[in-house]
């Protein structure tokens, strides 16, 4: 009876011994740690900036009291380093023992750091550590300045990472840049044949700002950021380097290409009608592309299918007959087109990267032919035929059909 | 199987019969608790006095009221009881006149063989009379209230009972408040609750099997069953075990339910109790054997579930909807009082990247500059908590409620002020506490309110994995228990799944077509094949559906 009990008692111990997760670590004594950036620096080393939160700022309880106030709720600590790890290494040893990574919501790689040096080599650490999350989102940063970058705070959100993911989280109203997590820009990359792309963040000042300093402030009152962050565009790379980039209307073209457009405006005209523009929301989108195989000649057939609303009219187009309406989505359709064009031309012909996934649909499709077409589809996919056909429905022009100055005129 | 099966053999096994208990009694009991000499009565007064008198000694108390009968007064007799157990009125208006009256008609006289018999069965005016053969006999029912005619020359005596002592009122039974529902709750007297039984189910097999327990106290035990509906092995089992039990005193229910329960182990109670009437006569129906015991207004219920542990007897009286929510809200309730400060602990100390990143820091700001780490200030609190809970409960009520508010407010807001512990702490201990009251059973609250401190340190120690290991143990521990044979878990485990219509959800009556089959089925359909209500044509009749 005893005997067992012994034996019972160093099998659950010994089961807490093997799975060795030990380490208990007290909320408080977390540095945790919201988004990295990484930029280069001198000499080929790596200069990174890691954002904290300053928990004792965040919620007013903190013993710091009206002391804390006056403290940013977040700090970076920047290292330079040859790698990324040897940076991270740099931190003071206290600040080291108490990384947190999980919850590092951003990583931004600096553009020329992406272009020189590519991502794979920072990457590398990430999918070693446990701590790292896949679910980062991973952007390119415009020129070579994180360390700005990651300063630029915003009011709404309490630190520039918070105010980045609070951005791209709303991705799909604009659809006007494509975005990556870590996690797939990586799994891109293995594909081997597939090129990834993210999103491009640049800081750019703030509109909101007077230019009189104090200029319609009160007295203590904080003004508005001098910066704002706004994504500009999509990074296309190769293989882990970056190469180029398309902006917004490229990127939609890009997007419209992968299926992946949610909502977000089209800016046209009437062709025969120069007196205004008209902008609609995209309110359903879907794409479906089939490859087809001729004559040993791959050709891609996209069909996008645009359900839109008429948000604004600024001419005088009269909206009221089913013509006009007609008129309308032969114009968006060739508004959708000439973004689709633009990224083909750009991504395909200049940069010759397969960003759209055609690569994996062609796989998909033709499971034995791709076996061949695999290891030369870097020289099939820049003189792949692609055919585009678009098809729009406006289903409504919201509340009216005419501008109050067209009413005016058909009273007459 | 053969692997697990050393767990099963170390776990509690039910108590085996002690082969020297019937035998060796004799020889271990004290002279206070031995039995009385098994004297007969003597067919003289003053010799059955004196023996009464060396057993009981001379008590103020005992009142032995001399008499004489017969038409010249010839024949001494003595009436003997206790001060305050009888009904004085009924003994003077009625027994002690009629005697009186019985010596003037001419009719008796002294001698008379069957004298007994005589007064017995034409003489005295009270329903509960019966002849004692024996001194012991003649003590006991003295003891327990009766009234004892000696006459001389007269054999057996007669012992008359017409009990009757000062006892509560039948009151709402304050341990389980209903909203809706009756509000009778037992007493302490035995008697009036076989009453509250009986007004509830009248049915002839309906039956009460006393025995008396306890050396010194001579504890009144009913048990009680419905016969046809109870299985016999439970009730041959419930029996044994009582009979089994030879201790000095009973002084309640609580007594009993150690001294039969399957697993003397086990934290967790196998034996259900109750102060409502209403809930022994349901557990009858089902099937169950309630036992009753004089001095305490618990009845236990066998066997017990612990699935009935969170039933409370107003589901059943609720729209069956409702109480399907509420059941599952108890469910949920159940599982917060038990692991909440350890899945807290666990996940704030282990598994940060499991928190949503902005709780994460709030909570770490909070946490900023306390001097305990979450573990001890789990604990530390929980602590607080019971020691507020236990005071609240000793104390006279005006001034329970008094202490636990105040000691919850004083306490936890100046623990939190004085950066003892964090605000969110305070959440969730209240939240585990308040959880841990909708539990309807005292006894199984109680249980689990202590579970949560070896859960809370296996949190502290290992986290998740600890948390993970502790609840496997329990659930080993929970699936090996019996209660009188019947798994601890069931319907559950084993599954059964009929049973299921009144564990997490609560069929409505119609649907519950069938009593439970755990406790045996000698008689399983408990209604009409065709209860539920729809529309009906005239004469109550259901329209045919076709």
């Amino acid at each position: 009876m005893i005997k067992r009990l012994l034996v019972i008692c160093l099998v659950f111990f010994m089961i807490l011994v093997l799975a060795g997760c030990w380490d208990s670590r007290e909320v408080e004594e977390l540095g945790i740690i919201s988004g990295i950036a990484i930029e280069a620096a001198e000499n080929n080393r790596v200069r990174v900036v890691f954002q904290y939160i300053n928990t004792s700022v965040q919620s007013g309880q903190g013993s710091g009291g009206s002391q804390a106030a006056l403290q940013k709720p977040y700090r970076n600590q920047v290292t330079e380093g040859d790698t990324f790890y040897d940076a991270l290494k740099q931190l003071p040893n206290e600040t080291i023992a108490r990384r947190f990574f999980a919850h590092s919501e951003i990583l931004i790689i600096s553009e020329q750091f992406a272009r020189e040096r590519g991502i794979t080599e920072i990457s590398d650490y990430m999918d070693r550590d446990p701590q790292f999350r896949g679910n980062a989102f991973l952007l390119v940063g415009r020129g070579n300045d994180m360390v700005s970058l990651m300063d630029t705070a915003g009011t709404i959100s309490s630190t520039p990472t918070h105010r980045l993911n609070n951005i791209l989280r709303h991705q799909d109203l604009t659809s006007t840049y494509g975005l990556l997590r870590l996690a797939d820009f990586n799994r891109v990359l293995d594909s081997g044949y597939e090129q990834p792309f993210t999103g491009l963040v640049e800081q750019h000042p703030s509109l909101s700002r007077p230019d009189a300093p104090g200029h319609g402030l009160l007295d203590g009152q904080v003004p508005e950021p001098a910066y704002d962050l706004a994504i500009n565009g999509t990074a296309l790379f190769k293989e882990d380097k970056m190469v180029g980039w398309l902006n917004q209307e490229e990127s939609r073209g890009l997007l419209w290409l992968r299926g992946e457009v949610k909502q977000g405006r089209i800016k046209f005209s009437l062709p025969d009608d120069n007196e205004g523009i008209i902008l609609t929301e995209i309110h359903q989108a879907k794409t479906r592309v089939k490859p087809y195989i001729n004559d040993g000649e791959v050709i891609m057939d996209v069909k996008i299918d645009v359900k839109s609303v008429v948000e604004e009219v600024t001419g005088r187009t009269p909206l009221d007959m089913a013509d006009d309406l007609e008129r309308l989505e032969e114009a968006q359709n060739q508004a959708v087109l000439k973004e689709v064009e633009a990224a083909l031309n750009i991504a395909q012909r200049q940069l010759q990267v397969d960003a759209f996934g055609f690569g994996e649909i062609v796989h998909r499709r033709y499971p034995r032919q791709w076996q061949e077409m695999k290891y030369n589809w870097a020289d099939i996919f820049p003189g792949l035929q692609v055919q585009v056909e678009v098809k729009s429905t406006i289903l409504h022009t919201n509340l009216t059909s005419h501008s109050a100055s067209v009413r005016a005129e058909t009273k007459d | 199987m053969k692997w697990f099966q050393w767990l099963t053999n170390i776990s509690p096994r039910k108590p085996t019969p002690d082969n020297n208990g019937s035998t060796n009694n004799n020889s271990d009991k004290s002279s206070i608790t031995g039995e009385l000499p098994d004297t007969a009565i003597s067919l003289h007064l003053n010799e059955n006095l004196r023996q009464l008198r060396s057993i009981l000694g001379v008590q103020n108390d005992i009142i032995y009221r001399q008499i004489r009968l017969g038409n010249n007064r010839a024949t001494p007799a003595c009436i003997i009881y206790i001060d305050g157990l009888v009904d004085t009125a009924v003994l003077i208006d009625d027994i002690i006149q009629s005697l009186i009256h019985l010596s003037t008609q001419g009719d008796f006289a002294p001698g008379k063989t069957n004298l007994g018999n005589f007064i017995v069965e034409s003489a005295l005016p009270a329903s509960n009379v019966a002849e004692v053969a024996t001194i012991p006999k003649l003590v006991a029912s003295l003891l327990s209230g009766g009234v004892i005619l000696l006459v001389d020359g007269m054999h057996p005596a007669v012992a008359i009972d017409i009990r009757k002592h000062a006892e509560r009122a039948i009151g709402e039974p304050p341990s389980e408040v209903l909203v809706r529902g009756p509000r009778e709750g037992f007493t302490e007297t035995l008697k009036t609750n076989m009453t509250l039984i009986r007004r509830r189910i009248r049915h002839p097999k309906l039956r009460f099997s006393t025995i008396s327990i306890g050396r010194v106290t001579a504890t009144d035990v009913a048990m009680v069953y419905i016969e046809g509906i109870t299985s016999q092995d439970l009730i041959a089992e419930v029996q044994q075990r009582l009979e089994r039990i030879d201790i000095d005193g009973i002084l309640e229910s609580g007594y009993l339910e150690e001294l039969i329960e399957d697993n003397p182990y086990s934290p967790f109670p196998t034996i259900h109790h109750t102060e409502r009437p209403d809930r022994v006569a349901a557990s009858l129906l089902e099937g169950q054997v309630v036992v009753l015991t004089d001095g305490s207004p618990f009845a236990l219920i066998m066997p017990a579930q612990l699935a009935s542990f969170l039933n409370s007897p107003e589901d059943y009286y609720e729209r069956y909807i409702l109480t399907t929510a509420v059941r599952q809200l108890r469910w949920v309730a159940f599982a917060i009082s038990l692991f909440l400060p350890s899945l807290y602990i666990a996940i704030t100390t282990f598994h940060q990247e499991m928190i949503p990143p902005r709780l994460l820091v709030s909570i770490s700001a909070y946490r900023q500059g306390l001097p305990f780490s979450t573990l001890i200030e789990a604990l530390m609190m929980e602590f607080v908590f019971e020691v507020l809970r236990e005071a609240g409960v000793r104390l006279p009520r005006a001034i329970g409620q008094a202490v636990s508010i105040a000691g919850a407010l004083v306490i936890g807001q100046s623990a939190v002020q004085a950066g003892i512990v964090s605000p969110l702490m305070v959440i969730i201990v209240a939240a585990t506490g308040i959880a841990s009251f909708t539990i309807p059973s005292y006894s199984m609250g109680i249980t689990i309110r202590y579970l949560r401190f070896p859960l809370m340190l296996f949190a502290g120690a290992f986290g998740l994995y600890g948390i993970t290991i502790a609840f496997i143990m329990l659930v080993i521990h929970v699936v090996n228990l019996r209660s009188f044979g019947v798994p601890y878990l069931a319907p559950l485990a084993p599954l059964h799944t009929g049973g299921l219509k009144d564990v997490v959800i609560r069929a409505p009556w119609w649907g519950m077509k069938k009593r439970p089959t755990e406790y045996g089925k000698p008689d399983l359909i408990r209604q009409a094949p065709e209860l539920k209500p729809g529309r009906f044509h005239n004469n109550g009749q259901r329209e045919q559906q076709t």
